[in-house]
């Protein structure tokens, strides 16, 4: 899956993917050099590259269709459950290539997890909810040590007080933004090392989305987060760096108050501007 | 003018009514014609309905009531020392009358006169025209005959006239109605919605009867048979009395029978559920989309064998192959076995439990699967602890509609399970079910007036108890299972 080769596409983007720096010690958490996805014979992502810092938000922005979902479905290898779908380039996480031909989709998603657009509680109790990463990974040794787990996963995903006394109730009778913050935890739960969020927002209302926020932000102390948002107040409040997205090219990354405040692009000044979108 | 020939005239009066109406619309308002309330097509409806359905209606009435008030009146009038005979003898003079009627019906008027002469001349006369009749036909017969003839020419008249009336004033009455403000689509719509009610009252309604007729003729069993002795009898003995065999009435256990169908069927379950279940995962979670549309239909295919052909199977193929291991392993097993008959009716069921399961499975949310790779887990752990638990309920109603689906079949348990009503729990024994034995007591030329064969319907109205009973949790299973989702 690697290749090192410059696509067409790669002289548009701004962002003209500087030269790996190998056996350097490493700066970002998240590292993407030459990234292409291809749907079929559709190209969605034309080489992307990016460097993500740890312990902070980057959020992904773009109208419908520029590919951000996709690009953020590679750090996870998500795009390998579609049948159809193929990525060439490299990301590396904490140093190590993920698409390394000795690395199993599932080992990386256990480092990487993810959040989905709309909350997805599997059928069953809210604790087992919780607890079936840890499970499935052999995290626990004890059942007083999958409690603890199962707990403080709750506690960081800010839901804990909530349902405290029915841990044993159905994950799926919870509210919208409870269940969200459900799913947050329970990718919390495996420990991983970044956490991604496909629009966590857009199934919520607003008070849930503001707990959600509120979340991100206090998670943002310990994990490397990537959100991919259409809402731009909401890119604005959470994160530290953005990366605009457009028709499948990355236009422009920056702090996210040089994004807001002072694009450097045309596009992005369109689309922050509510020209386009 | 008969009944066909008037509600064909019928038909054609609507059809023309219809075309009346059609054009009546159109000049309602030829300038704008959005003015109109309905489309001309509706009013051409209205006015059909109009003149044809009221007249319908009150001939399928009138021809339904007709016959039993004719008899009535012609029977009043037999004389007296027929009408103190019993009901049979009543009925078989009527027949007569009714025969020598129609015979009357072919005679020219010479003839008539001869037959009225003469009773033997009046039986040939008859005979050659195509009537048979057992005696000769005396002249009061022929009198009530003559008076059943004159009533049903005075009602045919009447019919006629009536049904004339009605097309007319109904048509002059919807004909009036026409104008442009006219709800002629509601009115049209409101038959329409009533007759497509009509049409599916109809397989409702013929389930209940047939319900109700099964159940009528078991309260006649059990009038000679306990209902206790029925359900709780370990011994299955009809024995089918020969005339004149006083006490002769045998037993009627339902358990062994009962014992026979339940094993068969958990045997076939044992076959199914697996192979159906294991399928429907391959199709659903691991199969490439062309395969799964090749294989599905393939397995579907199986449901669409006649049983028979697979009683074939089990007695030629199967039932002999489990006898030549049975003898090579040291194990005694029957041709017409429970084994037998279980598994070639597993295989009977398989698709209906792997295709409701694919159907199932595959209806889980795709979001749960990616939630749960998400986390890291791997394709095999993600359907055994997050697709299959979820899906759970829909397949458990799955494999209770298929064991319904075991419990009712009846040819394969004919040809392979054996007609020995026996308590066993060998599965490599015959036994036989509660199917074979309605199929055993009704087969040939019975009177349904004995112990014997009125059983046969209590038989049926157990396995109809047992089956509804497993289908309407199975259904109720599924559908709540699928509100889960949808």
């Amino acid at each position: 899956m690697v290749d090192f080769s410059i696509e067409p596409g790669a002289l548009n983007s701004s962002l003209a993917a500087p030269a790996l720096p190998t056996g350097q010690p490493v700066d970002y958490k998240i590292t993407a050099r030459n990234v292409s996805v291809f749907y079929g014979e559709k190209q969605a992502l034309f080489s992307v590259g990016i460097d993500i810092p740890d312990r902070s938000v980057m959020a992904f922005i773009g109208p419908s269709g520029c590919g951000k979902s996709t690009f953020l479905r590679c750090f996870n290898r998500m795009n390998d459950t579609i049948a159809s779908a193929r990525v060439k380039g490299e990301i590396l996480v904490q140093g190590k290539n993920i698409y390394g031909p000795d690395v199993d989709p599932v080992q990386v998603r256990a480092r990487v997890g993810m959040v989905f657009q709309k909350p997805n509680p599997f059928p069953k109790t809210i604790f087992e909810n919780v607890a079936y990463g840890p499970r499935i990974h052999g995290l626990a040794k004890s059942k007083g040590d999958l409690e603890e787990i199962v707990v403080k996963s709750l506690q960081r995903a800010g839901l804990f007080n909530e349902v405290k006394d029915r841990l044993d109730g159905e994950g799926t009778g919870l509210s919208g933004g409870q269940q969200q913050r459900l799913c947050i935890a329970r990718a919390i739960a495996v420990s991983p090392e970044v956490i991604l969020m496909d629009e966590p927002c857009s199934a919520l209302d607003p008070i849930a989305t503001a707990k959600i926020e509120e979340l991100i932000d206090e998670l943002r102390e310990n994990y490397c987060i990537v959100i991919v948002t259409h809402n731009m107040q909401q890119a604005a409040r959470v994160s530290q760096r953005t990366a605009f997205f457009h028709l499948g090219y990355l236009v422009e990354e920056d702090t996210t108050d040089q994004i807001f405040m002072n694009p450097k692009d045309k596009r992005t000044q369109d689309y922050i501007t509510g020209r386009f979108g | 003018m008969s009944l066909s020939a008037l509600l064909f005239c019928l038909l054609l009066a609507a059809m023309v009514a219809f075309v009346i109406g059609f054009w009546r619309a159109k000049r309602l308002s030829p300038d704008n014609p959005r003015a109109v309330h309905s489309r001309p097509g509706y009013h051409g409806g209205y006015l059909a309905l109009w003149t044809a359905l009221p007249a319908i209606l009150v001939l399928l009435v009138w021809s339904a009531v007709e016959p039993r008030f004719i008899q009535a009146e012609v029977e009043s009038n037999l004389p007296a020392q027929v009408l103190e005979g019993s009901e049979g003898q009543i009925g078989l003079a009527m027949g007569v009358v009714r025969s020598v009627a129609t015979g009357l019906e072919r005679l020219t008027p010479a003839e008539v006169a001869a037959a009225k002469a003469s009773p033997k001349e009046a039986q040939r006369l008859f005979e050659s025209k195509g009537v048979v009749i057992a005696t000769p036909p005396n002249a009061v017969v022929i009198a009530s005959a003559e008076e059943l003839n004159n009533i049903r020419h005075l009602s045919r008249l009447a019919k006629t006239a009536v049904a004339a009336f009605l097309a007319i004033f109904g048509f002059i009455f919807a004909f009036r109605k026409l104008s442009p403000n006219l709800r002629a689509r509601n009115r049209v719509e409101q038959v329409v919605i009533l007759a497509l009610m009509a049409a599916s009252s109809v397989a409702i309604m013929t389930t209940v009867g047939i319900v109700l007729s099964v159940l009528f003729e078991s309260v006649e069993f059990f009038k000679h048979v306990s209902i206790i002795d029925f359900l709780t009898g370990t011994i299955w003995d009809p024995r089918f009395a020969s005339a004149g065999d006083a006490g002769g009435q045998g037993q009627f256990g339902l358990l062994p029978l009962m014992w026979g169908t339940l094993y068969i069927s958990i045997v076939a379950l044992v076959v199914a559920v697996p192979i159906g279940l294991l399928a429907a995962i391959y199709m659903s979670e691991y199969a490439h989309p062309k395969v799964r549309a090749t294989v599905k239909p393939a397995l579907e295919m199986l449901a669409g064998i006649p049983t028979i052909v697979y009683g074939f199977f089990a007695v030629v193929t199967v039932g002999p192959f489990l006898n030549f291991v049975g003898s090579e392993i040291g194990l005694v097993i029957q041709p017409t076995s429970v084994l037998t008959a279980g598994i070639v009716m597993g295989i009977m069921i398989i698709p209906f439990v792997s295709s409701l399961s694919d159907d199932i499975i595959s209806a889980i949310p795709n979001a749960l699967r990616e939630g749960s790779y998400g986390l890291g887990a791997t394709q095999s752990e993600t359907i055994k602890r997050v697709v299959l638990p979820a899906a759970l309920p829909g397949i458990v109603g799955a494999i209770l509609l298929a064991a319904s689906r075991a419990i009712g079949e009846t040819m394969i348990v004919v040809l392979a399970a054996g007609i020995a009503a026996n308590l066993t729990l060998n599965p490599a024994e015959s036994v036989t079910t509660i199917t074979v034995k309605i199929v055993s007591q009704l087969t040939g030329d019975l009177e349904f007036n004995t112990p014997q064969t009125l059983v046969a319907f209590a038989l049926g109205f157990t396995l109809f108890i047992l089956t509804l009973g497993l289908n309407v949790y199975a259904l109720y299973i599924v559908r709540k299972y699928r509100e889960q989702y949808e």
